[in-house]
Order: C-alpha cells, then structure tokens, then sequence
C-alpha cells in the first residue's frame, strides 16, 4: 500500500507540475492575443456560461471529483503495516530490519522442515501467522514442529517483541 | 512511519479533502439546496466573471505566478519521490582555525566504509549514505544479512569497527547510526 501511494503521490505531483506550466503558458499566450495551444480554455470558457449548476455534464463532473477525493482519502486511511521492525537502540545507533525479510526467513525455516513443502508467514503486532503445506496424507504433529521451527528462528532474531506463532496446516486428505 | 510516507499523507490528504469539499458544495448547490435559483445559475457566475474582467490586469498575471508555485512544488515533490534518500555529498571537518575551511567528499568514504562492511561475516552487500552533517552525524548503512548470521555479529562489527573507523576518520566523535538490515538467503554451500 506504501509503494501504490507512493505512485498515486508522484502521479498527481506530476499532474500538478504539467498542469501549473500550462496554465501558466497559456496565460501568457492568451495575453499576447494567441489562440490556446494545449488547453482549449475558451470552449470550457463558453461551456462554463452555457450550462448551469444542475446541468447532468455538471454534476457527473463534481460526482467524479468527490470520488477521486474519497478515493485518495480512503488510500490513506488504509492500516499500513510497517516496512520495518525495530530491534534494540543504544547510544551508537538503532537497528531495524525489513519486515518482509523477516517474513521470509520464517517462512525459510518453516519450509526446511520434512514434509512441508511450501509456507508463508505474516508477521502482526503480537502474532506471526503460517501457512504451511504438505504433501503427506497423515501430518501428525507436523504443526508443532512447524511452530517450534518459527519460533526459534524468530527468537533467534532477537526482537524488540515477542509474538505467538500460529500455524495453519493444509494437507493432502486420506482416502 | 517515515518522513516521505508522512509527507505524502499529508499532502495526499489536503488534496483529498479540497476535492470533496468542491465536489460537495457542487453537488449540494447543483441539486438546489441553496435554493432553485442557484441551482440554474451558470456555472460561470455572471459576478465573478465581472469581477475578473474588472480586475484582469492584474489577475491573470497572478494566477500564472501561483500556477508557476505550485508548479514548483509539485517538481520538488516529485523529486523526493523520486529520490527519497538525500546524502551528503560533501563534509565539512574541524579546521584547525576559523579562516581555514576544510571539507571532503563523502562518496570515497562511504565506499570504504561499505567494503570494510562487506567483509564481516554474514554481510552479503552493504551500502552506506551520510544522511546529515549536523551535530552528531547520520549514517545510514544499508545491510544484506544471510539469514542464518546472528544480528549481534553486525551491531558489535558496526559499534567495534566501522563506527570507531568514521569517527576517527571525521575527527568527530558524534557518529549515530541507523542500520536496516534485510535479511537474504544464505549462499549455496557446495561439497567438493
């Protein structure tokens, strides 16, 4: 979500740029007596005189403009999780790493173990959520084995919380 | 969250709110609730567009400076987007009296800096910027850890060696670190 609004936000930065330097070129033309070059602001000139307020043209053009707003509002109301973790400060400095790294070096460890044959981890405020898959029939304590893989592996990270990992097992059923 | 997410949701955000402000004032007035009249007035009010024609030798003049404004800012918006991690390119140090001025570039030194990284066990790739020459110096590192390196290793290589290495280097002892470090898949091992 971070990186869609970074784009949004470089697109309408862009979109203000172009649009400030041609208002700007147009005034200017339009001053020294020339016709418009890219915007055609005398048509929008005569349309704005034409149509009133409760023209249909109108409203859909407010309609659109209320939308891309709560659109761009509902972009940065969205929970963001963040890019990374933080892990002990001293005087020297502070250290954080990448939560999708994390992710998947959990996601490593789960996948090391016999038997699974691809995971994935999603790390929470107080949780690490797994999925892992397997390909046996009858998984047995498969589970537990995952979560003491992940839990060790992200102990052994060290960070500033510690979270319970929760492990949602999928396997082949039995016939 | 950092300062380009923070400066973008604000920004985003006043944008966003000036477009349902508008759009609500035009619905609202489109469907007459400021009365009939408004409602079938043109778009275009006959006032303001007297106003303007009164007032044209000096308004068209400054909408094209405030157009060019934000135009302007809008560039450097952009630019932060697109670069969003400023350095110091160059450093000033401690002169040995106030008429002397001695500064160097930092590019020789993060590169240094960043092999001497690179050569502790478990660094798969380090990058090093100088984030800010005030008082005390910020230095971001930029770290590819394999996955199965303890992080102690990398802080005490950090606060052992390559903290002490910039500090005597600068001359300054007020060196603050900011290290972010990705964890990557340790290398192949091979048998042979």
């Amino acid at each position: 979500m971070r990186t869609v609004n970074r784009i949004v936000a470089a697109l309408v930065a862009l979109a203000f740029l172009v649009g400030g330097v041609l208002v700007a070129v147009e005034i200017v033309l339009g001053l020294a007596g020339r016709d418009p070059w890219i915007i055609p602001w005398d048509a929008w000139y005569r349309d704005a005189r034409q149509h009133d307020w409760a023209t249909a043209s109108v409203r859909w053009l407010f309609a659109a403009i209320g939308a891309a707003g709560v659109a761009l509002v509902g972009l940065q109301i969205v929970p963001r999780r963040p890019a990374t973790l933080p892990f002990r400060s001293d005087n020297d400095g502070e250290l954080v790493i990448g939560r999708k790294s994390v992710e998947s070096t959990l996601a490593r460890a789960a996948t090391r173990i016999d038997g699974v044959d691809r995971a994935s981890t999603r790390l929470g405020k107080t949780t690490v959520a797994v999925k892992a898959h397997s390909h046996r029939r009858d998984p047995g304590d498969l589970a537990g084995v995952v979560t003491d893989a992940v839990r060790n592996a992200h102990h052994r990270l060290q960070p500033n919380q510690t979270r319970d990992v929760r492990v949602q097992l999928k396997h082949r059923n039995r016939r | 969250m950092n300062a380009p997410d923070r400066r973008n949701r604000v920004t985003l955000s006043i944008i966003a709110t000036l477009l349902i402000a508008a759009a609500t004032y035009g619905l609202l007035r489109s469907y007459g609730a400021f009365g009939d009249a408004p409602a079938h007035e043109p778009l275009l009010l006959d006032d303001v567009r007297r106003w303007v024609g009164r007032n044209d030798s000096w308004f068209w003049p400054v909408v094209a400076i405030v157009a060019l404004l934000l135009a302007y800012l809008a560039l450097r918006w952009l630019l932060a987007e697109l670069r969003p991690q400023t350095s110091v390119r160059r450093l000033h140090l401690p002169a040995p009296s106030p008429e002397d001025h001695i500064s160097v570039t930092t590019n020789a030194l993060t590169r240094a800096i960043a092999e001497d990284l690179n050569r502790e066990p478990g660094v798969q790739h380090a990058t090093v910027t100088l984030l800010d020459d005030g008082h005390p110096i910020e230095v971001l590192l930029d770290v590819d850890l394999s996955d199965d390196t303890q992080i102690d290793l990398l802080r005490d290589a950090v606060r052992l060696r390559t903290l002490p290495h910039l500090r005597e280097t600068l001359e300054r002892p007020d060196v603050h670190s900011h290290i972010r470090v990705k964890l990557t898949t340790p290398p192949a091992r091979h048998l042979q």
